[in-house]
């Protein structure tokens, strides 16, 4: 279905929090499910559920669609056009995810203890799962604290 | 010098349960399964899993300095990944979010 789009990337993510923000009004979900309910959108569409036709896409549409790139532009057209057709809704929910992970999470899992410990084994499967296209991050500075030199950026002191 | 990823807070100085951001640290591969199972399902995006990746929030766990690398790292694995057998049907679907 669709290309997930959202990263990180401080150039992305500033598109993709500015068109959460747009289409916020629209995660109502729930009740909409079963009924034929009307959504305005920030851009005047009109998002149903039950309407007919497949969703127009530009060529910029289809290429967010396919999941090759996803500019910022990419995603709003693809947002546009599907919301044309059927309501979309953003909600994270990663919290019970999480808690519905068996064997439950412990302090040890949480501090890194058990689990990947190499930096090797843990970067090769981010790699995997992630879109380095996506971001300029280079994978090596996953592994660098962070260069800010702010003062809440810095570890704390002692044990 | 590099640090070995997910050694970090072995000896962090304050409980860390809870602090589910920090997840992607220590434990990517249970965020990336968790990302995972919302695309299999359908979901068109996934987002970052950085709801308290704020200096405010992480202070609470004695981690406000990593918040600039949480919100910094993690990019959600996305759709065209994954096996195109597994993947949702189109979203043209009468039933976008149900199996067919």
């Amino acid at each position: 279905m669709l290309p997930a789009l959202v990263c990180g990337d401080a150039g992305v993510s500033g598109a993709v929090d500015d068109l959460s923000r747009k289409y916020a009004a629209l995660s109502l979900a729930g009740d909409a499910q079963f009924g034929t309910a009307r959504v305005q959108g920030r851009y005047g569409c009109l998002a149903r559920r039950e309407s007919r036709g497949p969703p127009r896409l530009t060529q910029r549409g289809r290429r967010a669609r396919s999941g090759r790139t996803s500019s910022a532009a990419d995603v709003r057209e693809y947002l546009n056009a599907t919301l044309q057709r059927r309501i979309m809704y953003i909600d994270g929910a990663m919290g019970t995810m999480i808690q519905r992970i068996r064997p439950a999470l412990t302090e040890a899992d949480f501090r890194g203890t058990r689990g990947p410990r190499s930096s090797a084994a843990a970067g090769a499967r981010l790699l995997v799962a992630t879109t380095p296209v996506l971001t300029p991050w280079p994978p090596a500075a996953l592994n660098r604290a962070s260069r800010c030199r702010h003062r809440v950026c810095q570890p704390p002191q002692g044990p | 010098m590099r640090r070995a990823v997910g050694t970090e807070f072995v000896n962090h100085p304050k409980d860390l349960k809870g602090n589910n951001d920090i997840l992607v640290i220590t434990q990517p591969d249970k965020i990336i399964e968790i990302h995972k199972q919302y695309l299999l399902a359908g979901a068109d995006m996934v987002e970052t899993n950085t709801f308290s990746s704020t200096s405010i929030a992480q202070a609470d766990y004695a981690t406000e300095h990593i918040a600039y690398r949480l919100n910094k790292w993690y990019v959600p694995p996305s759709a065209e990944l994954l096996p195109a057998a597994e993947r949702a049907p189109a979203h043209e679907s009468a039933h976008p979010h149900r199996a067919p």
